[in-house]
Order: structure tokens, then sequence, then C-alpha cells
């Protein structure tokens, strides 16, 4: 994938015989499939760029119609593809949301000043997501909640976390 | 069938103590529990307990809209961490 697009899906299966791909989205917000013209398809090193005919949401998935794509045979050869969009198209976020490639390598600071770490990977949770962080001491866990990290500032690649006492200590346990 | 009403939400006692003692002394820190089958009560709102999920402790701040879930609800014991490598919109929320 070129520098200057983002990965909106991957494409899972196929739906039907006329040649309609079942694709799992990568953004939050299915809606942003409805409104979607065009998309780029992503086959190892060969990109595609193909008009969008029709999109419909079915059992966790969206069903995607492409324009030049018409039986089964071609939408098979299109399962384990990614699909694209140039970096400007971009799902927008809200005031608190970041996308995960960008907090991905923030450095993680306490209020205090106190550098932690560096922000290794963000898991999925169902009440809210978690920050694992890189330590020297070992990995620690932080909940992504408004109230322990305070400010993502992403100008500074600095993430800021409130210092509770027992939460920026990895468990040696583990 | 439901548990009796009679005796109340299930909470770990170990637990349910040192909240308690927390609230007292109006004190915030990191509580860690393997109780996942504890109820989250009124009490523990604001304060950020690790709950184990079975290989490490996941620290779950607790809100108001957790009351009556039971905390391993909140520490998922299969993660994905998605597809690494390439900018994607995956995106995370501070809430």
């Amino acid at each position: 994938m070129t520098e200057n697009r983002i990965r909106i899906g991957r494409v899972v299966g196929t739906q039907g015989r006329c040649g309609e791909l079942r694709v799992i989205p990568d953004a939050k917000d299915w809606g942003r499939f409805k409104t979607l013209k065009r998309v780029w398809v992503q086959n190892g090193h060969e990109e595609t760029c193909y008009d969008v005919r029709n999109t419909r949401k079915q059992r966790g998935a969206i069903i995607l119609w492409l324009v030049g794509v018409d039986d089964l045979g071609q939408a098979k050869e299109m399962v384990g593809t990614t699909l694209s969009l140039p970096m400007d198209e971009a799902v927008a976020l809200d005031e608190d949301e970041n996308f995960v490639h960008d907090l991905v390598g923030l450095e993680v600071q306490t209020t205090g000043g106190r550098t932690v770490g560096r922000l290794k990977a963000v898991v999925e949770g169902s009440a809210h997501d978690f920050y694992e962080v890189e330590t020297p001491e070992g990995e620690i866990l932080l909940p992504a909640v408004k109230a322990i990290v305070v400010q993502v500032d992403l100008e500074a690649r600095v993430l800021y976390v409130e210092e509770l006492p027992g939460l920026l200590v990895p468990d040696k346990r583990v | 069938m439901a548990r009796s009403v009679k005796k109340g939400p299930y909470v770990s006692e170990s637990l349910r103590k040192k909240i308690v003692a927390l609230n007292e002394t109006m004190e915030k820190r990191l509580v860690r529990t393997w109780s996942r089958r504890s109820m989250v009560l009124p009490e523990f709102v604001g304060h950020t307990i690790a709950v184990h999920n079975g290989r490490k402790f996941l620290p779950v701040y607790v809100t108001e809209n957790m009351v009556g879930h039971k905390l391993g609800e909140f520490s998922p014991t299969r993660t994905f961490r998605g597809h690494a490598g390439s900018k994607s919109e995956r995106s995370s929320r501070r809430k």
C-alpha cells in the first residue's frame, strides 16, 4: 500500500453468485461504507481502483459490490485483499478518538513529567480500550479513559497519564 | 435460576473491604482482584480495578454504567490486537 493510503477493510469472502464481496471493516462506524464511491483494492503489490456499485450490512460484515466484478470467479480472486482509500478520505474522528497507527509508538509520560515507556499496542475491551505500554521493567496496561490518559499530544508524540499508585508498575508474576 | 434478592449482590469480601477502605481515606490506587464473578457496586465507581483474565491483570476503570455487571465482563480473556503493518481506520476512543 502506498504511503498516502489508509486501509478501510479486508475482503474475507464472497456473497452470492453475482460477484459481491464480504468485507470486514476496520472502522468502528460501519456507516462510512454507505457513502463510499470508489475504493482501491490491493492484491500483493498490485493496486486497482474500482467504483462501488452497492454496499449493505450483513451479520457483522459489509457486502460490497464493485463495478467490473460481475461473477463469483472474479470475486473469489479478490478474497484476502485489502481495501484502501486516499488519506484525505479517511473517516472523521471524534475529539477524543485517534487512529491506532497514530497512537502506536507514542512516548508515555506522567503528568509530572516522568517518562514511563512507549505505547506498543491498543487492545480492544468491552468497556474501554487498553493501551499496552513497553517500559524498561516490563509491560504494563493502561485503561484508555480520560481520567487516566489525560492528554494525547500527537504533534509532540507524547501521551500524558495520571500517576495512579500501582498502575505504572509491571506485574512480575505474569 | 437468578440469585436470591434476599442475599444481595455477590462481591468478594476482600475486594469490598479494600474499596471501602479507599473510600474512607478518599484515596485512589489500583486494586488487584481475581474475582471476576464479583458484581460492580456503586461504591466502586471512579476506582480502577485490575481484573485477572487468566493470564494478566487488566486495569478496568469503573464508571456508573458498569454497576450491576460482573467484573469479568470487562476483562476480555481473548484479545485481538488487529492486523499490524499498514495504516488503517482502526481507531481508539478515550472514554
